[in-house]
């Protein structure tokens, strides 16, 4: 299984670089190498990080991982770039973004700044923070994200995400 | 006659002039051929095992619809647990399979003519059908399950109809532990049981350390999360720490509560060491009687032509050993009794096949043989005895030498310090998972000793040291190295304390013991 680090989840679209995080620059190659990759029109670039509100204390908060234990706040994050011309897109492009955690309501993804910090070298992205339930199943934790797209101002069609990467898994664990 | 094959790591010739108690009839050199022949081998059924814990599940995909849950109540617990599964919001009426997430795990080995090869372990993950059940008119699933004998760790569960996966849910098996007797004399046998380890890098090795001091490995590879293994106590009489630290692969990993297995955790225990009654006597153990899933052997083994028949009244023992070799449909006249070898050193000259006539014998008027082969004072494992007439092999068979100690194997049991004490092993082999011996005093690991360029003759000189009492010695299997192919985090030298049920080579018929010396330092 890949390191920690790996986990640092590219769909696909180098131009994915030239948004990434700052903080994690130095932390871990980004984006994956995301070949082969599909065709698509839009890209997602994920993280998962232990978060502030977590009940059960990680050893560093903020960390990429996807490895939780219940208890964790896990912070879902992600850029959606249109692949064709590259423009991030924000809250004013889309309708609605959602993360789907297998046996949970859908759970709205904000578009705010990264840290909750609205300075003016804040990176914006879609975010949201989940406290793993102290009975959510052990193992494997699937979830996708599905984003509804605004047209002409009117919810319009939807892409949906699903971070699959061979040979790594995220999991829940007690 | 021979199969060709070059000496591995260096120079033949560099050989020249080196005696291994063995003539040289052949050293063939050829180019070096491709060794990708690595392969996983079947493990071996070991005694007290279980096998899968059931049938393995056809492949199954998620539901478009999305999955639900299920719950299992109590989630955690160690293999045995009885546990409800519940869910709701499924299909009515619907029949389910239950499936459990597993794995196969095997040792991967190259067997070739000069060596048997580590690559490491592989592990092929897995679902098998743990339960059968069916949702109610409402769509609701209750089942009274248990945990399986298994591996340990987490375990997805799913409940799958028509090969859709309509629900998911979740287990960790927890590992147990049973360390007895926590108390004795110095030498006083402890045995170590562990249960549910898991299948992944990381959870099905455990280390041992005593007192700080690492002093070797407990692996559940084939045992599907079962190890057992036993150590000395060592020390001075009082109390003396005894940890189970999860290992990757045989180094201890001593913060693994901050990894993220940090769920498996360690168990450390108190040892009381009660009196010194001076040196146990000498004892050596064999691993289990376990039959080999494979006849896979070292050496050249040319096939026995048509219509000759050939055995031996035993097909292993010791350096020394009688074997009566009978033989039918030969001809009549003079054979060649050989015995096919290997010889040289992993240090950078390098090694190969050798042959090396045994006795020049006459097969009679019928075309039959019977004569008695003294089996050579040379490396262990796996040989070939072969029948040549005319320069053509008529007949081969595999002949497996056993490791022995030497007149008692330790020069003395009572010595001042500084004294030197000797400790002396025959038939150590020549593969990379035989040819060397771990050795640990008083549980600290220190090093291994190796018989290949001495034909097996291996030997310890160790200064006694330390505070005067007793000091237990012992020698364990392990693997010397691990090739650069494998793709396993590294083996290499340390003490496998599970050699009697969980090490690759049982796999081939290998049986390789552990040693328990004692000596006491008088002032």
């Amino acid at each position: 299984m890949r390191t920690t680090k790996a986990l640092v989840v590219a769909a696909t679209a180098a131009g994915a670089l030239a948004i990434a995080a700052p903080a994690m620059a130095a932390d871990a190659p980004f984006p994956m190498n995301p070949f082969p990759g599909e065709s698509t029109d839009y890209t997602f670039n994920l993280q998962t990080l232990m978060g502030h509100g977590s009940k059960v204390k990680p050893a560093v908060y903020c960390a990429d991982s996807s490895v939780f234990k219940r208890g964790n706040q896990i912070i879902f994050r992600t850029y959606i770039v249109n692949a064709k011309t590259g423009k991030v897109m924000n809250g004013k492009d889309m309708s609605k973004v959602v993360v789907r955690v297998l046996g949970m309501p859908d759970m709205k993804m904000g578009f705010k700044p990264q840290g909750g910090n609205a300075n003016a070298e804040s990176p914006w992205l879609w975010s949201l923070a989940w406290l793993v339930p102290s009975d959510y199943p052990l193992g494997a934790f699937k979830f996708d994200i599905v984003a509804q797209l605004k047209t002409d101002g009117k919810p319009g069609k939807y892409v949906t995400y699903n971070p699959v990467i061979p040979g790594t898994e995220w999991s829940i664990t007690p | 006659m021979h199969q060709e094959r070059a000496p591995r790591n260096g120079s033949w010739l560099r050989l020249a002039g080196i005696a291994v108690g063995a003539t040289i009839l052949a050293v063939a050199l050829a180019p070096a051929a491709a060794l990708a022949t690595a392969k996983p081998f079947a493990p071996p059924q070991v005694p007290g095992v279980a096998g899968l814990p059931g049938p393995v599940a056809a492949p199954a995909t998620p539901s478009p619809q999305g999955l639900k849950l299920l719950k299992a109540t109590p989630d955690t617990g160690p293999p045995g647990t009885p546990f409800v599964l519940s869910g709701s919001g499924l299909q009515p009426n619907t029949d389910v399979d239950i499936t459990w997430s597993t794995a196969t795990k095997q040792y991967i080995m190259d067997v070739v003519p000069d060596s048997v090869d580590f690559y490491g372990r592989k592990f092929s993950p897995m679902a098998v059908v743990l339960a059968k059940g069916r949702t109610d008119a409402s769509g609701n699933l209750s089942l009274n399950l248990k945990f399986p004998q298994d591996y340990g760790a987490l375990h997805d569960i799913y409940a799958v109809a028509g090969g859709v996966q309509l629900a998911k849910g979740g287990v960790l098996v927890d590992r147990t532990y049973a360390v007895s007797p926590l108390k004795g004399p110095v030498g006083q046998t402890i045995t170590i049981k562990l249960n549910g380890l898991g299948w992944l890098g990381y959870m099905d090795t455990v280390a041992v350390i005593w007192d700080n001091k690492y002093a070797g490995f407990l692996s559940s590879v084939t045992t599907r999360g079962q190890a057992t293994a036993t150590i000395r106590a060592a020390g001075p009489p009082g109390k003396h720490t005894l940890e189970l630290v999860p290992a990757s692969a045989t180094t201890p990993f001593l913060n693994i509560t901050q990894s993220a297995v940090g769920y498996l955790g360690l168990k450390r225990y108190t040892f009381t060491v009660t009196k010194d009654a001076g040196p146990p006597k000498t004892s050596v153990v064999w691993p289990l009687d376990i039959a080999p899933t494979s006849d896979e052997k070292t050496t050249f083994r040319t096939t026995t032509l048509a219509g000759v028949n050939a055995k031996l009244s035993s097909g292993f023992g010791p350096v020394g050993s009688k074997t009566q070799l009978t033989a039918s449909g030969l001809a009549p006249g003079a054979a060649l009794i050989q015995w096919n070898t290997a010889i040289g050193t992993r240090t950078g000259a390098g090694y190969s096949n050798s042959y090396t006539p045994l006795a020049n014998v006459t097969v009679s008027a019928a075309g039959t043989l019977d004569t008695s082969v003294t089996v050579p004072d040379d490396v262990g494992g796996w040989h070939t005895i072969e029948v040549i007439q005319g320069g053509v092999t008529k007949a081969s068979v595999a002949y497996r030498i056993d490791q022995s100690l030497y007149q008692g194997g330790i020069s003395k049991t009572r010595v001042k310090r500084g004294e030197h004490v000797l400790f002396h092993f025959k038939g150590v082999g020549f593969t990379e998972m035989d040819n060397i011996l771990a050795v640990t005093v008083d549980n600290q690991y220190i090093g291994y000793v190796c018989g290949f360029f001495s034909a097996g003759d291996t030997q310890l000189d160790l200064i006694a040291s330390g505070e005067p009492g007793t000091h237990i010695v012992d020698f364990y299997p392990t693997i010397y190295k691990q090739q650069k192919g494998g793709n396993d985090i590294w083996y290499g030298a340390t003490p496998f304390l599970t050699y009697r049920t969980d090490y690759p080579m049982l796999a081939l018929g290998y049986r390789l013991p552990a040693y328990h010396f004692a000596y006491t330092i008088v002032k």
